[in-house]
């Protein structure tokens, strides 16, 4: 918004402009003025002394008609009366020629307006004055004259009477004075008349040099009206031109440019994209809190609001404000009639100083959505991208069948997990064996995913775990606290699904045309041996890749994933785990997992602590299951740990308040140990992934308890822990399942 | 994914309306999921369709009987179809607000529409898996079904 015009000069020129019209004025017409007025006077005094220049002979004839008419005994008022007047008159023009002579000369004719150089005429005003007054003493009796001048009688008939003969003898007296002053007087006239006709001449030049004077004034001051209204004119469109380049700029930046004043007012002036961007008609004169209103959340306007004041605020710097500007990238959203859109919009404070003091923030305003939406996608896909890339890191090194056999047990679980929420109650009993329903579904998809490495999978059924617990451990329930369960099954759901979709797109690629399916696990290659891992995963593989039966790998994997992150070292003992009949595989993977994983948390020590024991650095857990003919099947899952601590069952029984201290004092060991596949019993202080809830323990009894089988364990405090489990044969389980049913 | 908040607003939107126009409570049931995609529903349903942060929509769906009650609760006597549509709508619309109001400009949340859809199914207009929360209210039983991605 720069200008090239001067701002400074055209606020100036109007300015000199009025004061030489002010100067011009006082030097030029207010002399003017003065100087006409004073002519008026002089003319005004000249033209009374012109009138009365005659004024003497007048008097003299009427002096002379006085006499002739009393000598005739004619009608004197008329004569008489003309005395009079011209007595006055002359009277008046004296009174007026030297009202003021007293005062230093001055002659006036009017109060107030001095005529300047009448001293010249004072001489001739005072010989006047004298005249006059002589004239006058003549004329006195005369004037005063009242009454009759004749007496009648019949006896001498028409007579002058006393007064008229006296009046006579003064008319005689006054007409040798008339004839002795009259010319003085006249003279006097004369002389005055003429140096009025010269004071009047003088006063008129100095009125025309005036008024050239005037009229050179007032072309200049014309010359210099042009001069200053093209300039202005000049001026003007350079603003205008300016002005139009501002219009241009601002009508035409993309940016929205507006400036707040003190009061978080908006100025007049702003970008034309800041109706486009607020999506209203006009802006100016409003606040910017009532511009964000409609659009910003009320958290976000108040903070906004507080980042305003602290701007005005010039103690603070400007940069280091800018950095906790709060809408450097902020969601609006307007409402369209139709609804709602959502934007996102980018502030920028600048403050602007005049004369080094704050008066104005310029607040530019930028559109950001497509930015804003661009990096969203690109974040939503590395997302995706890398939570593929682990879940596919997770899955390379997973045996294939155990794989297949995990997402399918894992979706028949979830399932289960659904129908048992779907199951109508109203209840509070109903809901809690609800919960524990799913407590042992879960923990056996999370006692798989931990044995096959599958993080991801075991960190979100453990997450599901926790609501679990978190639900258990309300006083009362009711259908409302299963919702945060439901969220995390349709997480669950959704994950292990997009391991499904991620393993058959890579067994697509290995075995589809092109696919690449020449190399084989033989060729070693460990990339190569990952393909084949997953593609057998996702579809039945020529041949097994090994010989161990999943179960044995799973519980393998297991004791390598628990050792290492408990910094134990364990090895498995298998046997006839390859035996185990179809109907009984999946319960006893669940049961063989869960002991394990109990054996290994609880019951093999840390190597040193074994070594310093006298036993053998690495811990032994056997698992070994065989047919006992009609008597059924037997599992046993025994390792040389550290026994299980009755006492620590008595501790753990008194602090959950299961029993009083008196009761766990009195019961016996065989007692003690049935306490451990209670739901929720657990002898750790703290829950972590592998264990803490009391709940694998419980899952083997519920799934023994399910399969109508028996469960027995026997430990010795240093050295073991033996897990049995008895299972009907497989045509016994199934005919009690039925009678249940 | 979808969070536990936003379902609750739902939830509460029908609670609410329960408690102040029918004046006793609704009991909310064990929320479950549909996993082959296209859940059940009663004779009628309010569907809002909903945009902006997420996308789908939400259904109150409710049998005949139970709106009868209701509007018979509410000292209604017309219980004629229109006014059981209004009546469903009416629910719907009170989610609908409430979602509003909880959501803010988030959400852009639609008028409700109502679907007389006797024993049919709805076809959400998205692939989420759809939650449903039974609302049992006396001896009847409706459902808020949430689908949304």
């Amino acid at each position: 918004m720069k200008s090239s015009f001067n701002w400074s000069r055209a606020q100036r020129s109007p300015t000199l402009f009025g004061a030489a019209l002010l100067v011009f004025a006082l030097s030029v017409l207010w002399p003017g003025f003065r100087l006409a007025g004073r002519l008026d006077d002089t003319t005004a005094a000249l033209r009374l002394v012109s009138e009365q220049r005659r004024q003497a002979e007048v008097v003299a004839g009427a002096l002379v008609s006085v006499r002739d008419r009393l000598e005739s005994f004619g009608y004197v008022d008329e004569p008489l009366g003309e005395v009079r007047n011209g007595v006055a008159e002359l009277d008046g023009l004296l009174r007026t020629l030297s009202a003021d002579t007293s005062n230093a000369g001055t002659f006036s004719t009017s109060p107030g307006r001095a005529i300047q150089g009448a001293e010249a005429l004072r001489a001739d005003v005072g010989v006047l004055e004298q005249s006059w007054a002589d004239y006058r003493k003549a004329l006195v009796p005369i004037s005063a004259f009242q009454g009759v001048p004749y007496a009648d009688s019949e006896a001498a008939g028409v007579q002058l009477n006393e007064a008229g003969r006296v009046l006579a003898q003064e008319a005689r007296k006054a007409i040798v004075a008339a004839r002795k002053q009259g010319p003085l007087l006249a003279a006097a006239l004369g002389k005055v008349s003429t140096a009025l006709e010269a004071e009047s001449t003088r006063l008129s030049s100095y009125l025309r040099l005036l008024m050239l004077a005037a009229l050179v004034g007032a072309v200049t001051l014309g010359v210099g009206l042009v001069y200053f209204l093209i300039a202005r004119r000049r001026q003007a469109a350079l603003l205008a031109d300016a002005q139009r380049q501002t219009n241009d700029i601002l009508q035409t930046v993309k940016e929205g440019l507006l400036l707040l004043d003190g009061k978080g007012r908006i100025g007049a002036t702003h970008s034309g994209s800041m109706l486009r961007l607020f999506k209203r008609e006009s802006i100016a004169g409003i606040s910017f809190e009532d511009l964000l209103k409609p659009i910003v959340p009320a958290k976000t306007l108040q903070t906004a609001m507080r980042f305003v004041e602290v701007l005005w605020s010039e103690r603070t710097k400007e940069n280091l404000v800018k950095s906790i500007n709060p809408l450097q990238e902020v969601e609006v959203s307007f409402d369209t009639g139709a609804g709602q859109e959502t934007r996102w919009l980018e502030f920028d404070f600048h403050r602007v100083k005049s004369q080094g003091k704050l008066v104005n923030l310029l607040v530019s305003v930028n559109d950001v959505t497509p930015r804003v939406r661009l990096a969203r996608e690109l974040a939503e896909s590395r997302e995706k991208a890398q939570s593929q890339v682990d879940t596919l890191l997770g899955v390379l090194h997973v045996n294939p069948q155990q794989l297949r056999s995990f997402l399918s047990d894992s979706d028949a679980a979830m399932k289960m997990v659904n129908a048992m929420l779907r199951e109508p109650a109203r209840e509070e009993s109903a809901f809690r064996r609800k919960l524990d329903s799913i407590f042992r579904q879960i923990h056996s998809i999370k006692g798989e995913a931990a044995a096959l490495g599958l993080g991801t999978v075991e960190s979100r059924a453990h997450e599901f775990e926790d609501a679990l617990k978190e639900a258990r451990e309300r006083p009362s329930l009711s259908g409302g606290d299963f919702l945060p369960l439901v969220v995390k099954l349709d997480d669950l759901f959704t994950h292990l699904g997009s391991i499904g979709d991620l393993v058959s797109r890579l067994a697509q690629l290995n075995y589809g045309p092109g696919g690449g399916s020449e190399e084989t696990e033989e060729a070693g290659a460990p990339a190569a041996a990952a393909r084949a891992t997953i593609a057998a995963a996702a579809a039945p593989p020529p041949t097994p890749i090994r010989a161990d039966d999943p179960i044995s790998q799973t519980l393998s994997q297991l004791i390598e994933h628990v050792a290492r992150d408990r910094g134990k070292r364990a090895r498995l003992v298998a046997e006839g785990l390859g035996e185990v009949p179809a109907a009984y595989r999946r319960a006893v993977k669940d049961i063989a997992v869960q002991a394990v994983r109990n054996a290994l948390v609880h019951g093999i020590e840390a190597p040193d602590f074994r070594e310093r024991s006298g036993k053998q650095a690495i811990g032994s857990i056997k698992v070994g299951f065989r047919s006992e003919g009609p008597n059924g099947f037997r599992l046993v899952i025994e390792d040389d740990g550290a026994g299980i601590s009755l006492r620590k069952i008595r501790e753990a029984a008194v602090n959950r308040g299961i029993l009083t201290s008196e009761d766990a004092a009195r019961l016996e060991s065989k007692q003690l140990l049935s306490l451990l596949f209670r739901s929720g019993f657990s002898t750790q202080e703290v829950t972590d992934e592998d264990a803490g809830r009391g709940v694998g323990m419980n899952v083997i009894a519920e799934l023994v308890k399910e399969l109508n089988g028996r469960v027995g364990v026997s430990t010795g405090e240093g050295r073991y822990t033996r897990f049995t489990i008895v299972l009907p044969s497989v045509a016994a389980s199934a005919l009690a399942t039925e009678d249940v049913a | 994914m979808l969070t536990e908040a936003e379902i609750k607003t739902f939830i509460d939107g029908a609670i609410h309306y329960f408690a102040v126009s029918a004046r006793q409570p609704v009991a909310v049931g064990s929320p479950y999921l549909i996993t082959d995609g296209t859940p059940t529903v009663h004779e009628y349903t309010g569907v809002i369709a909903i945009s902006g942060r997420r996308n789908g929509a939400v259904c109150f769906t409710a049998p005949r009987s139970m709106l009868m009650v209701l509007l018979m609760r509410m000292n209604e006597t017309d219980t004629s179809e229109t006014n059981m549509k209004d009546l469903i709508g009416e629910v719907a619309n009170t989610i609908s607000g409430n979602a509003r109001r909880d959501f803010g400009k988030e959400f852009v949340i639609s008028v409700p529409t109502v679907m007389e859809t006797e024993g049919g199914k709805f076809r959400p207009p998205v692939t989420a898996r759809p939650f449903i929360i039974p609302l049992n209210w006396r001896s009847h039983s409706a459902k808020l079904i949430v689908c949304l991605e």
